[in-house]
């Protein structure tokens, strides 16, 4: 086949939009669970708060034509999710692991109830495409310019967003009473840090950028809802997160990975008609996974010290209280 | 701190009874009615009755022999699979992969029935589960070596290879295996008749049920009356103060790793020998997922575990039923099956306190 | 510590037990009632229709608005406004196969006479079929049984039709498909829609890419995206994923594409030149007929081709005229006749030619 269909100019312009596109609403995904996880709380509900701030977004825009009450409604219904999960998993202290699940199960039934609810019978509806958004000077560089600043709006504010998480975990104190209270609870308690309300906190932050991850994918890029749209990027989330090593940076380069890999793989496919390679296509479908656990041993075979925080999945119980 | 306890033990106080034995008592039992309440709300909101919804839930159920057959079928893999992951997760192994781990079985247990000359019936069967089980073991060993050897997350590798054994599954019957009469979806070869597991005399249900109600002992006694099983307790608890006493952490973890695996395996192959008759690609939509909840229902315990998968299953089956009888989107019987579980944990949260 | 944590799930389970216990104590007391009243919510909506009016039970693997769920959908609505049908209807039903058999089998068992699994459901089907051998079945599959029916899905007639006018529109003459997997139903419609364009355009040449999953309409659209980039300007889709994700693409980049299974035009009307519609209602309406004149057992293969109305290329009337050639447009007019009339058919290709 041609690869210089794929790594021509143009080709690899093609490939690196797409990349971002794919990696974009996981990226933002896994930095919430990024965040929930640093916290100390294990959040497998991440794919059930994803479907549902997309399902938000397009009843959000929907019902408005408006891509930002969309975008709101997205976040706003990640947030609320975020928050059912930090009822039970921070307030009640139930199974963290079973919580997760049981929120997919429910978000996965809601959202396809809705939906069959509202436009039921009817053909499948979409939302107005957002304008790309072209940066001055920047859009104009060759290649890189076209890739990375001729996009839509609300990707923007999403890598905006995504750097501001980072800095506030990473860089502000009440990212280090995240951190504290998920490596250890107890040393945090008592110097006053109040270890649920920080783990709410995280909870909500991580419900509402699963919620806009939600929303990248149909605000601007896909313009439609059906059940299961978010199709397990979820999933693929939670194990970027640990491939990341819990840290948001890494993280952040590790769903790019996996999106670059994905989008190569399409490409790969899509350019050479499917007729030129006698490769069962189910090896290519693999490859981001295979890759994914390349790296991932190389790296934990040449990293010295595990990296996840201690309290991870263990329910905080002040002593005073038993 | 407010927690759902004092909400709902406080009137109880007011009244001046025993408060703390209807703690025990009347909060679980509170949040079960809550999730009753909760879930009818949303029968409401799709147009139903919840009364006649949660009567024909249990009808769906138990109504019938071959309603209780379903049932029963639909815990085994669940029953088989949490069994499994009950140990992993006792000796802090979290595989999360069970899901790959039975497509796995199933591939490599319906080759086997497949392909193997053999017309008699129980020795085809025999070598096809052993197929299965060794193909889910295989798929379950790669992450404990990648654990044991050089401490490879096992969360995530058992959670890639699940994208990987289903991928893989799904070439086989696309390709090598596929029925050639199949014309549009993907379904694999169908198993020969003789390798298909017969039904128990009596209720309509194949007699792999029968394999997860031997399980449930042998672990039991696995877990409870075996150095295995003790070293597998040390090791959950404190894994640290456990490697101190000598228990070899990493080949516990590649065992738990293949046992665990190896009974997905076994549940992916008796549903191909049971209930689909072929290889199957809509085998399970996250089986192994929901064994996940199961296991940790049945707080890892094989009576538990044995408990959980039928109440779930009670769950799913008249669930199915349910929206059937009562013209309800299977959707909502979803949404009402992650609000039970919920509360389930509620519950029993409430009782242990 | 472990031993005390685990008698506390009995405690929970046993107040579920107590709860279900008694619940179907109600239950079994109010069953009958239960079933009764069911039943009789179905007769007052039947009240107009005819008393011959076959009990058929409708179960979707999608929500009704999906492009594939919907024609079936409607297409049942459709006969239940004939009263023809008392209709019940499942949307979003399990997709596996223990779970999708469960509800066939609840409505086989609460007195239903046909009930279509609207899905690739035989091994979900077929034992349900084996216990209730007086109710009729209908499923898409492998080979038809005593009372389990097969749809066929001659769809890549009226891509072949399709393709005849990709050929005209196309100005770089690449065009593409993108299909949910090399299954022999998408297999030949990818086949017979490059067939056709290179009928009105031997220069053409078709760039086609199965996805290898029928669910993820993000990689669809970028897979479309990639073809587009390789100068296709004509686009077909297999699969309801797929077809969302062609829409989008196409609406992007502003080039043309065919719509699946369900009409699509009103999603994309600039760029959506027609829709290659299955239409399941001739299938759904023989099936009611032969249930009705006990000669749906044996059952069969029913299929209904471009010449029975089953599979049709419906035009958008909205999309540019301008863009096909009229001499084209006039000899796919001519083709279709022709298949119409039997004296053309559509070569079949289900397999093979790269994968």
């Amino acid at each position: 086949m041609d690869w210089s269909a794929i790594f021509g100019g143009s080709g690899l312009t093609v490939l690196f939009s797409s990349a971002i596109l794919l990696a974009m609403p996981t990226a933002l995904a896994a930095l919430g669970e990024t965040v929930a996880e640093r916290a100390g709380v294990l959040n497998l509900g991440l794919e059930g708060m994803m479907l549902s701030g997309a399902m938000g977004a397009f009843l959000g825009a929907y019902y408005t034509d408006s891509p930002v009450v969309g975008a709101l409604c997205g976040v706003t219904v990640g947030v609320l999710v975020g928050a059912l999960m930090a009822f039970l998993s921070v307030t009640l202290k139930t199974e963290q692991v079973i919580n997760g699940i049981a929120i997919v199960l429910f978000a996965q039934g809601i959202t396809a109830f809705l939906f069959e609810k509202l436009f039921g019978g009817s053909e499948q509806p979409t939302i107005p495409d957002i304008p790309d958004l072209k940066i001055p000077l920047l859009g104009d560089i060759p290649g890189v310019g076209k890739v990375l600043f001729d996009q839509n709006a609300l990707l923007y504010a999403s890598g905006v967003i995504a750097v501001g998480v980072w800095l506030l975990l990473m860089r502000t104190r009440f990212g280090l009473s995240i951190r504290a209270v998920g490596e250890s609870p107890q040393a945090a308690d008592a110097a006053a840090v109040n270890v649920s309300r920080i783990r709410w906190r995280a909870l909500l932050i991580c419900g509402g950028m699963a919620g806009l991850g939600g929303t990248v994918l149909v605000i601007g890029n896909l313009n439609l809802f059906q059940p299961n749209v978010t199709a397990g990027r979820g999933w693929v989330a939670i194990a970027l997160v640990i491939f990341g090593r819990w840290n948001p940076l890494l993280v952040f380069g590790g769903t790019f990975l996996f999106g670059f890999t994905d989008a190569l793989q399409v490409q790969v496919r899509a350019v050479s008609g499917g007729t030129s390679t006698d490769v069962p296509y189910e090896l290519f479908q693999a490859l981001p996974y295979l890759i994914t656990l390349a790296v991932l041993v190389i790296a934990t075979v040449f990293a010295r010290r595990s990296a996840q925080p201690s309290a991870l999945g263990i329910p905080f119980r002040k002593e005073a209280s038993r | 701190m407010t927690s759902a306890t004092s909400v709902i033990a406080a009137p109880a106080g007011r009244l001046g009874l025993n408060r703390r034995r209807l703690a025990t008592v009347g909060a679980p039992t509170g949040a079960v009615v809550l999730a009753l309440l909760l879930g009818a709300g949303l029968i409401v909101a799709a147009g139903g009755d919840p009364l006649s919804a949660y009567s024909a839930l249990l009808d769906g159920a138990f109504g019938n022999p071959l309603a209780f057959g379903e049932v029963l079928a639909q815990a085994t893999p669940l029953v088989i699979i949490g069994l499994g992951l009950a140990l992993a997760f006792r000796g802090g192994v979290w595989n999360i992969g069970a899901e790959g781990q039975l497509f796995v079985g199933a591939l490599t247990g319906g080759a086997v029935a497949v392909e193997l000359p053999v017309s008699s019936g129980p020795v085809l069967i025999a070598a096809a589960l052993v197929g299965g089980i060794i193909g889910g073991a295989v798929w379950g060993l790669i992450v404990g070596v990648l654990r044991a050897r050089w401490g490879v997350n096992e969360v995530i590798t058992s959670l890639l290879l699940t994208y990987i054994g289903i991928l893989l599954f799904q070439w086989a019957v696309r390709q090598p295996l596929r029925d050639p009469a199949a014309t549009n979806g993907l379904s694999g070869q169908a198993m020969p008749h003789a390798a298909l597991l017969p039904d128990l005399p009596g209720v309509s249900v194949h007699i792999g049920v029968l394999f997860a109600l031997v399980l449930v002992p042998v672990v039991a006694w696995l877990m409870g009356r075996t150095p295995f099983g003790f070293r597998l307790r040390m090791l959950g608890l404190n894994a640290d103060a456990a490697q101190t006493a000598g228990v070899p952490a990493g080949r516990m973890a590649i065992r738990l790793m293949v046992i665990s695996g190896g009974l997905a395996g076994l549940a992916g192959i008796v549903q191909t020998l049971g209930v689909s008759d072929r290889l199957d690609p809509n085998l399970s939509v996250g089986t192994g997922f929901t064994a996940i909840v199961v296991a940790l229902i049945g707080r890892c315990n094989a009576i538990g575990v044995l408990l959980a998968g039928l109440l779930v299953a009670t769950l799913q089956a008249g669930g199915q039923a349910m929206s059937v009888t009562e013209s309800l989107p299977y959707s909502i019987v979803l949404a009402i099956e992650g609000v039970f579980v919920v509360f389930l944990l509620i519950a029993d949260r409430l009782a242990r306190r | 510590m472990r031993r005390a944590r685990l008698r506390a799930p009995v405690a929970g389970l046993s107040v579920i037990a107590v709860v279900v216990v008694v619940l179907s104590a109600c239950g079994s007391s109010g069953g009958d009632g239960t079933t009764a009243s069911g039943a009789s919510t179905g007769a007052g909506t039947t009240a107009s229709s005819s008393e011959k009016a076959v009990k058929m039970a409708l179960v979707l693997p999608c929500g009704s608005s999906d492009p594939w769920c919907n024609q079936g959908y409607n297409a049942a609505q459709k006969l239940k406004s004939e009263g023809a049908v008392d209709l019940r209807v499942t949307t979003s039903a399990p997709q596996d196969t223990a779970g999708a058999s469960q509800v066939i089998r609840q409505y086989a068992q609460s007195g239903e006479d046909l009930v279509i699994a609207y899905s690739t459901w035989p091994d979900a089907t077929n034992p349900v079929g084996e216990k209730f051998p007086d109710v009729n079945f209908a499923t898409f599959g492998i080979k038809p049984t005593k009372n389990v029916a097969l749809f066929d899905e001659p769809i890549y007639q009226g891509a072949y039709l399709a393709g005849m006018l990709a050929g005209g529109i196309t100005k770089s003459n690449v065009i593409s498909g993108a299909a949910g997997q090399d299954v022999p139903l998408c297999h030949a419609e990818m086949q017979a829609f490059e067939a056709g364009a290179k009928r009105t355009n031997p220069k053409v040449k078709q760039l086609t890419t199965y996805l290898g999953d029928w669910n993820d309409v993000a990689k669809s659209q970028q897979a479309i995206n990639g073809q587009i980039s390789q100068g296709s300007d004509v686009v077909l889709a297999c699969g309801g994923a797929q077809a969302n994700g062609m829409i989008q693409a196409i609406k992007q980049h502003n080039v043309s594409g065919f719509g699946y299974v369900s009409d699509q035009s009103s999603s994309a009307p600039k760029n959506i030149v027609g829709t290659v519609i299955y239409d399941p209602y001739p299938y759904l309406k023989k099936m009611a007929e032969d249930t009705t004149a006990g000669t749906f057992q044996p059952a069969k293969t029913y299929s209904f081709g471009l010449k029975e109305g089953g599979v049709k290329l419906q035009l958008n009337p909205q999309y540019s005229a301008a863009e096909i050639p009229p001499k084209v447009k006039t000899e796919m007019e001519k083709v279709q006749q022709e298949i119409m009339d039997g004296s053309f058919e559509v070569p079949y290709v289900p397999t093979g030619n790269g994968s």
